[in-house]
């Protein structure tokens, strides 16, 4: 996990857990918004997929664990984002700008104890996301269209909203949790 | 940290270690022994409060960039204070309630 957050070459410092927390929260409270809205607006069955999309975009932005960007570094060791900062500086001027703010490779990699707690971290949101898949397979079972007991007939809506509650925490899940637990970490490489 | 700059509490990890002491007594940052050893400096950090107990290949690697033996770098114990063991004292006793203090070899 990287102790501070570039956003728009903006460095924003993010090495005491309290200001990791603040984020997790404030994130999870924009996303809860757009999704409440998204409800509101047509039950989540034309705008949910622009709020995939936008689950995507805030998570590889402000978590990160994807390519580049974002607080934790990427999941996958494989993993080689488009731009990176390697070797002297170019000579041409437009390249350059993109050389000094791209992400270095070693900035990058997870070390043992980053894949320690990564493990660790998507244990805990697969015990939740279990969970999510059983009662989205519970409303299909009883969905109106289909009624298994007559007395029980969920409406299609509720399991299309479940399902896209599902995507957001799938997304989202892992690296909330790692951001969330992670102590306070040194500032200074002192 | 105890004055010595040995951690005083082992942490999560449940190891003691000197990592701090010996950085400060060779002047090395710790970017500089994260890159050393191949991990983050975050890492360092962490190790050195005792809250990541480092894998068996991480602790040789730092054994071998400080040039000792893992033992002296971690322990499961604490550490005695190194003023205790360079210029310290231990008891002997002599006679049931009787004690002298006899000087350790240097």
């Amino acid at each position: 996990m990287n102790a501070e957050l570039q956003l728009l070459g903006v460095r924003l410092n993010f090495s005491s857990r309290s200001r990791r927390r603040g984020l997790v929260v404030l994130v999870y409270v924009v996303l809860g918004t757009f999704f409440y809205l998204s409800w509101r607006v047509d039950r989540c069955a034309g705008t949910g997929i622009y709020l995939v999309f936008f689950i995507q975009l805030v998570n590889q932005y402000f978590f990160g664990g994807v390519v580049a960007g974002g607080l934790i570094r990427p999941f996958s060791k494989h993993t080689r984002p488009v731009f990176l900062q390697e070797g002297p500086p170019p000579q041409s001027r437009i390249d350059r700008w993109f050389w000094r703010r791209a992400p270095r490779m070693k900035d990058l990699q997870s070390d043992e104890r980053d894949e320690i707690r990564r493990d660790r971290a998507h244990y805990l949101a697969y015990k939740v996301m279990s969970g999510f898949v059983a009662i989205l397979f519970l409303l299909l079972y009883f969905i109106k269209e289909r009624p298994f007991l007559g007395s029980i007939a969920v409406p299609f809506d509720w399991a299309l909203g479940t399902a896209l509650l599902a995507v957001l925490l799938a997304q989202t899940l892992p690296q909330a949790i790692l951001l969330w637990t992670e102590p306070d970490m040194e500032e200074e490489r002192q | 940290m105890q004055d010595n700059g040995t951690n005083s509490d082992p942490g999560e990890s449940g190891l003691y270690n000197r990592l701090a002491v010996l950085r400060a007594e060779r002047g090395i940052s710790r970017q500089q022994l994260a890159e050393a050893v191949g991990v983050n400096y975050q890492t360092i950090g962490f190790l050195e409060r005792g809250d990541y107990g480092p894998s068996l290949k991480l602790a040789f690697q730092i054994a071998e960039y400080f040039s000792l033996p893992v033992e002296a770098i971690f322990s499961t114990k604490p550490f005695t204070p190194l003023s205790q063991q360079v210029y310290g004292t231990s008891k002997v006793e002599t006679a049931p309630g009787i004690e002298t203090k006899a000087e350790e070899p240097r």
